[in-house]
């Protein structure tokens, strides 16, 4: 009886009410939406690419060669010399590694240039190896093989041609357009930095940097139908990803990498570089969930001013439902009903407005940092979450509810209109 | 009469509410993290790392106290040295990682003996999310692997170390002796 | 000997706040089945009167008995079933709850007093029925006005609905207070009489509070509140209790 009673009063102020239930609904789809976005740039970052146990780069801190390595963000301070590379390569404890040779672009978009190890041994996800769309992977020198964003938002196809520029820069200040490349393979989307990389060949990215030992282009440049390929042996790698044989051998190796006496070099455990990103991020997470909290505390308040506001207007309703038999504490349950209700459907809003917004916000995160969201069913985590929420907004409720029953008994018959 | 028992009625459901929304976010998982696999009739072991210490690597000598429990059930404390396996799906699931003494110990120079390491291979993949306290660790104790698909074809001899299949994960904490 | 419908004796109100008395009544009898017009001019306390006699204040000493119960008895929980169940309401205007349409307006009572719900019909469509034939007899059609919000009703059509919603379940007491007072002066008689009707058909009491002199004939008993009400201002403060 009560539930009706105060359901069609809600209907009845839905006007007034609407504005503050849709804050609540904002400020709650912000806080749920913070939460699913963080642990879906978790799982993101997790699966980028997977069976790794070392990344080498030269002498410098765990979380940059991470980031630039694996993930293509961000710049190495410093190349590592081929030759030990080759070294750790022959390794018996190694298994296989993969070169990445990183600095240049191509509008934007990273040019990485590595060898055939790249296709046959990366993997991301659950064991899922890098497939081609179409086209094959590279053969010749100025082949090069393309992420299926880099095809969607330039709109390449197979036998195209493209100009690399030096250094990262989306504007392409010098550029070896006297060496152009073909593309000859596409992948398939993988949900990874993949898509928004351009690969080529570790002798191509040395046959476009003759002449360029200045860091500039030198008045000589050599033919492209000229180059022995044998002289375009690799000097320098940025960093090469490492598998060993035994696991239980992580650390010795990584040791003996870092007190590498020909060359300073840094071995990393991507495992553990990634948790030490997450405690940084951690930090800024965890300040923008607070934020976000009181922004919805902040709302559910406003909602119960309104009603507290507004309850000098019901003091007659009040003493007409008290003459026809209604106690105080009946008014108090009605009323406090009606305000949990208004804050139940602004959270609900709120709910189905959080995946709304994110389903929005999917395709720019894709394009923008090449990470695929992971978004799922809501799952008992943020039905808790919203319970949480729902439960703060009960309390709160019986403010309103006092009020009302304050009134009831104060006014009896009497109201003061 | 039916009124006032409402009243308790609601409250009480607010309290209910308000008690499961902050138990579940926020708290610690509860001790037990993750239990799966196989079951095992007997308790498990608690060994503490200065017996695991006792394990010659080089020569592969395993002391008594060592030989007594290998192959069998064990319970050992450690910090966890998460490495990178396959992504299960799940928000971040772990099936491969290694067990050190001492937290810290990856960066440090000398790298650990392999005396203090345990490679650890859990039966599913846990969702461990504090990873970064000391957490108890259960499973099958090998010892002497060398984790090699054959050893025979290799010029050098791989140096013998700790596995375990792990089948449960609690957090760590003081009560425990070491 | 008719029995009473209202036995008030030696009754004193005072506001709990306050020690100056409102109200001092030695004595008031309303038989069963009358109708009483209580007469005084605004600010008399009509209807602190009406308050106490609906059980919703109770008197600082003396004794109410309404409907044969002793109203200082009963804890306050017991006194507002006892009000829904026996009582009905007339207020001056407003009477009306803005989101509920006319016929639950009317049904109300209904929905907190088992005995008014089983009077009205003791089902859905009974009480429909029901509040469908007091809206009529009160000069409403229900089918004609059902659809409007209950604020585009004038305050005559508003004032019957009230009367319907005290009217319905049968209550043996009819409190009213100034109903009439927003009514155009035309049409006050033909709302009394409509109510009067119905109250004659049930053997309900009616007491009216209002200052309006003009309707007195038409009541069997006409009490002016000055003279019943001996409160002068009196100071309690050294009263005993």
């Amino acid at each position: 009886m009560l539930f009706k009673l105060a359901w069609l009063s809600i209907l009845n102020r839905r006007s007034t009410a609407f504005l503050t239930i849709f804050s609540i609904a904002i400020s709650v789809a912000l806080l749920l939406g913070i939460e699913q976005l963080r642990k879906s740039m978790r799982n993101s970052f997790l699966q980028t690419v997977s069976g790794i146990d070392l990344v080498v780069g030269a002498r410098g801190d765990a979380i940059p060669i991470l980031l630039y390595s694996v993930f293509r963000l961000g710049e190495a301070t410093n190349n590592l010399r081929w030759q030990s590379y080759l070294e750790w390569a022959a390794d018996e404890r190694v298994e296989w590694t993969i070169p990445l040779s990183l600095g240049d672009s191509h509008r934007g978009f990273r040019v990485l240039g590595t060898n055939s190890d790249y296709w046959r041994h990366y993997r991301y996800g659950k064991e899922r190896k890098l497939e081609l769309k179409t086209g094959e992977f590279f053969d010749g020198l100025y082949d090069a093989v393309i992420g299926s964003v880099v095809a969607e938002k330039l709109k390449y196809q197979l036998n195209q041609q493209i100009v690399i520029a030096h250094g990262a820069g989306s504007a392409a200040l010098f550029e070896h357009d006297d060496q152009p490349f073909r593309i000859v393979g596409i992948l398939k989307p993988t949900g990874t930095p993949v898509d928004q990389t351009i690969h080529v060949s570790l002798e191509a990215i040395e046959a476009i940097h003759i002449g360029w030992e200045d860091g500039f282009p030198s008045t000589q440049t050599g033919k492209p139908a000229t180059m022995n390929i044998s002289e375009l042996q690799p000097k320098s790698i940025t960093a090469f990803l490492v598998r060993l044989s035994s696991r239980m051998q992580t650390f010795r190796v990584q040791g003996e990498i870092n007190s590498f006496e020909k060359e300073p070099l840094s071995a990393i455990l991507p495992g553990v570089t990634m948790q030490k990103l997450w405690q940084i991020l951690g930090t800024f997470e965890r300040t923008l969930m607070t934020v976000s909290a009181l922004v919805v505390l902040s709302s559910l308040t406003s909602l119960i001013s309104l009603l507290l506001a507004t309850m000098n207007e019901r003091r007659r309703e009040i003493a007409i439902l008290r003459s026809v038999g209604a106690g105080p504490q009946r008014i108090f349950v009605l009323l406090w009903i009606e305000a949990t209700l208004l804050c139940f459907v602004g959270g609900l809003l709120g709910f189905v407005l959080q995946y709304a917004g994110l389903m929005a916000v999917e395709p720019m995160v894709k394009n923008q940092f090449g990470l695929q969201l992971f978004l799922e069913w809501p799952g008992k985590e943020e039905f808790l979450f919203f319970l949480l929420i729902m439960s703060i907004g009960m309390m709160l409720s019986l403010f309103p509810a006092w009020r009302a029953y304050r009134i009831s008994l104060h006014d009896g018959l009497l109201p003061k209109i | 009469m039916i009124l006032m028992s409402f009243f308790k009625r609601c409250l009480l459901i607010v309290v209910l509410i308000l008690s499961i929304g902050t138990s579940s976010q926020g708290f610690e998982l509860k001790k037990l993290l993750f239990e799966g696999g196989i079951q095992f009739e007997e308790p498990a072991v608690e060994v503490s790392w200065r017996d695991l210490v006792q394990y010659d690597y080089k020569k592969k000598i395993i002391p008594p106290r060592l030989q007594a429990i290998e192959g069998g059930l064990i319970r050992v404390p450690g910090y966890v040295v998460p490495l990178l396996g396959d992504f299960g799906g799940d928000f971040e699931s772990l099936q491969e990682f290694l067990l050190v003494p001492v937290y810290g110990m990856c960066i440090h120079v000398p790298p650990p003996p392999p005396n203090q390491v345990i490679y650890v291979k859990m039966n599913e993949p846990v969702e461990v999310e504090k990873l970064f306290d000391a957490v108890w660790v259960t499973g099958q104790l090998q010892i002497d692997v060398s984790e090699l698909p054959n050893t025979e074809n290799l010029n050098y001899a791989p140096e013998g170390g700790f596995s375990l299949s792990g089948v449960k994960v609690e957090i760590y904490e003081r009560d425990a002796s070491n | 000997m008719k029995k009473n419908a209202v036995l008030v004796r030696d009754v004193i109100f005072a506001w709990p706040t306050s020690t100056t008395a409102i109200l001092k009544i030695e004595n008031l009898n309303i038989p069963e089945n009358s109708k009483t017009l209580i007469q005084g001019p605004s600010g008399s306390g009509k209807t602190t009167l009406l308050s106490l006699l609906a059980g919703i204040l109770l008197p600082t000493s003396g004794q109410a008995v309404v409907l044969s119960e002793d109203l200082t008895r009963l804890n306050s929980k017991k006194r507002d079933a006892f009000r829904v169940d026996q009582i009905g309401f007339l207020f001056q205007q407003f009477n009306l709850i803005p989101y509920l349409n006319l016929i639950e307006n009317v049904l109300l009572p209904c929905r907190f007093s088992r005995v008014r719900y089983q009077n009205a019909g003791n089902t859905e469509s009974g009480l429909k029925n029901e509040a469908c034939r007091l809206l009529n007899l009160l000069g409403l059609k229900p089918e004609k006005f059902s659809h409007l919000a209950t604020q585009k009703l004038s305050v005559g059509q508003q004032q019957r609905v009230a009367a319907a919603r005290a009217l319905i379940g049968n209550p043996k007491l009819i409190l009213a207070d100034e109903p009439t007072s927003a009514l155009d002066p035309e049409n006050r008689l033909a709302f009394l009489e409509l109510i009067f009707k119905e109250c004659s058909k049930n053997q309900t009491t009616l007491i009216m509070v209002s200052h309006d002199t003009s309707l007195s004939a038409q009541f069997d008993q006409v009490i002016d509140l000055d003279v019943l009400n001996q409160a002068r201002g009196d100071d309690l403060s050294f009263a005993e209790n």
